[in-house]
């Protein structure tokens, strides 16, 4: 096939609370993302999004299926797969210099590298003037533009990047889509992005994977076919907001589920109370 | 910089309050000023005791004791207990050990340690230690264990090993916590450092105390009260200021 990048073949995640109770977070799972593809997973909240990412790193192992980074299975955590969180990732004794070295210094990169570097990537991201800032002094989209470049200043063969801009306010979110846009038709990084925003997703992907609730599935692919570079104009063409459109309805459909799921699941404790009524009666029959 | 805090004037109606009610009492005549000695009585008690009883080495004996045993605590349990908090094989062997000594009758110790170790520093000493290292112990293995995830998770995926983890995550991201509970095993060791010094001593603050006792002298144990409450104070403030200096980025927010 055409350099496929990752595949995830049949994943699926069952996590098991101390006491028993079994979840299911995904359900067979199928992806995958090219070379220099720009990949969104677009579902509701509690998909399984976050599961599914964290299988990717190495940071949880799933339960049956594999996942295959350049045709090899990957084992583990490893810097070949870069990961930007929501938030709060910076390490706050660090400065903002200091955080996108982290890796680089973790690796033996030798200083003058480092620092032609590191330079490079605060100039990318616009905090010039911000190297000596820490974290709790920085704005929320300043933070996660450091953690950005903290993570692509390593290299990864793939950008793995849970709901970057789910934490900031709506202005500060269409920049940083833009920015990151800009950054990435710079570099041509791989990219897989999960995102429960239908405009965030057609914006910035390639492709679309829509994903189901509770246990999360692919339920569709979707081919976005806007031509690049994308500006803040593309999100009013005929295109973007036909693809809004029919995403919107489907992930209507999944989020509508996955409340009701929950809600289901609600009930449990409920019954549980009958099974005391039950038992309550039982010894006053008894007695 | 502020040098007042916040609402100062509110914290000093506290003790203009606690100060008013021991006047009325004791120049109103209320209580018998041999049990509950005058502010002026405690004064001209405190004045006394530095010219005439050369307080200020019995100050210097009981500071060295509970630096020196606060020193050990922190020597032994602060590794100790990152330890416990990251590895769980570890935490399974000790943990519960450790756990169940913070429930231990620690006056009890004291004719242990006399035994063991005489009534020299070394006694008192290794007294403070017991009574501060347990509690300390477990406060930094929580600390340790609840450095946030996600900083973990993002130093493996930007190529970290488990031995790194250890070295460039959990111990910067603890220092503050570390540094907290420092603070308050300190406030510890300034409260039992008059129990060891009231059995088996010929030194130290709490030698005074139960000297004064003896010979009825009430103002001198109210004395001494008050140097140690404001020594306690005085070494808070010491690790407040280090804490701000040393790990600026973890600044307390003063709203």
């Amino acid at each position: 096939m055409n350099d496929i990048k990752l595949e995830v073949n049949n994943i699926s995640k069952t996590y098991v609370s101390s006491k028993g109770e079994s979840f299911r977070a995904l359900k067979d799972v199928n992806l995958q993302v090219k070379d220099r593809e720009f990949v969104a997973l677009l579902g509701p909240s509690g998909c399984g999004k976050t599961t599914l990412l964290k299988l990717i790193a190495g940071l949880i192992e799933p339960s049956s299926g594999e996942i295959l980074l350049d045709g090899k299975k990957i084992r583990g955590p490893g810097a070949n797969r870069g990961m930007v969180f929501q938030k709060y990732s910076l390490f706050p004794w660090l400065n903002v210099w200091e955080n996108i070295e982290f890796g680089l210094r973790l690796n033996g990169m030798p200083k003058e590298k480092r620092y032609e570097l590191v330079e490079h990537y605060i100039r990318l991201i616009g905090l010039m003037g911000f190297e000596n800032a820490y974290p709790r002094e920085l704005s929320g989209g300043m933070q996660q533009r450091v953690a950005i470049a903290r993570t692509m200043v390593t290299n990864p063969e793939i950008l793995l990047m849970d709901e970057p801009f789910g934490a900031l306010d709506t202005q500060t979110r269409s920049l940083m889509q833009e920015l990151l846009l800009d950054v990435w038709e710079k570099d041509n990084k791989t990219v897989l992005f999960v995102t429960h925003d239908v405009e965030e997703a057609i914006f910035l992907a390639d492709t679309i994977y829509v994903s189901t609730a509770q246990p999360g599935t692919i339920k569709a692919k979707i081919d976005v076919r806007i031509p690049r570079p994308r500006t803040f104009e593309t999100k009013t063409s005929r295109r973007f907001l036909k693809l809004n459109k029919q995403l919107r309805e489907m992930i209507r459909e999944e989020s509508i589920k996955a409340i009701q799921s929950r809600k289901r699941s609600e009930k449990t404790p409920a019954r549980n109370l009958n099974v005391m009524e039950i038992f309550r009666t039982a010894i006053y029959n008894l007695i | 910089m502020k040098i007042l805090p916040k609402n100062w004037h509110i914290t000093l109606a506290s003790f203009v309050i606690f100060l008013s009610i021991w006047s009325i009492l004791t120049y109103g005549g209320f209580v018998e000023l041999f049990f509950l000695p005058s502010p002026t009585d405690v004064v001209s008690a405190t004045v006394t005791l530095f010219t005439e009883y050369d307080l200020v080495s019995d100050i210097l004996v009981s500071v060295y004791r509970v630096f020196a045993g606060f020193l050990l605590a922190a020597i032994v349990g602060v590794p100790l207990g990152i330890l416990i908090g990251t590895h769980k094989k570890i935490k399974a062997f000790l943990e519960p050990l450790i756990g169940v000594s913070r429930y231990l009758p620690i006056a009890a110790f004291i004719p242990l340690c006399i035994l063991w170790f005489g009534i020299g520093d070394l006694e008192k000493i290794i007294f403070l230690f017991i009574a501060i290292f347990p509690f300390l112990t477990l406060m930094i293995a929580d600390v340790s264990a609840n450095v946030q995830r996600e900083l973990i998770e993002i130093a493996y995926t930007l190529g970290a090993k488990r031995k790194t983890i250890l070295t460039k995550v959990i111990i910067p991201a603890s220092l503050p916590g570390i540094f907290d509970n420092l603070r308050l095993c300190a406030a510890i060791g300034w409260t039992y450092i008059v129990i060891a010094e009231i059995v088996a001593a010929s030194s130290g603050l709490g030698h005074i105390v139960i000297q004064s006792q003896r010979f009825l002298q009430t103002a001198n144990i109210m004395s001494c009260i008050v140097i140690i409450a404001l020594l306690g104070l005085f070494t808070d403030y010491i690790f407040r200021i280090s804490r701000d200096y040393l790990l600026p980025w973890a600044k307390v927010e003063v709203a």
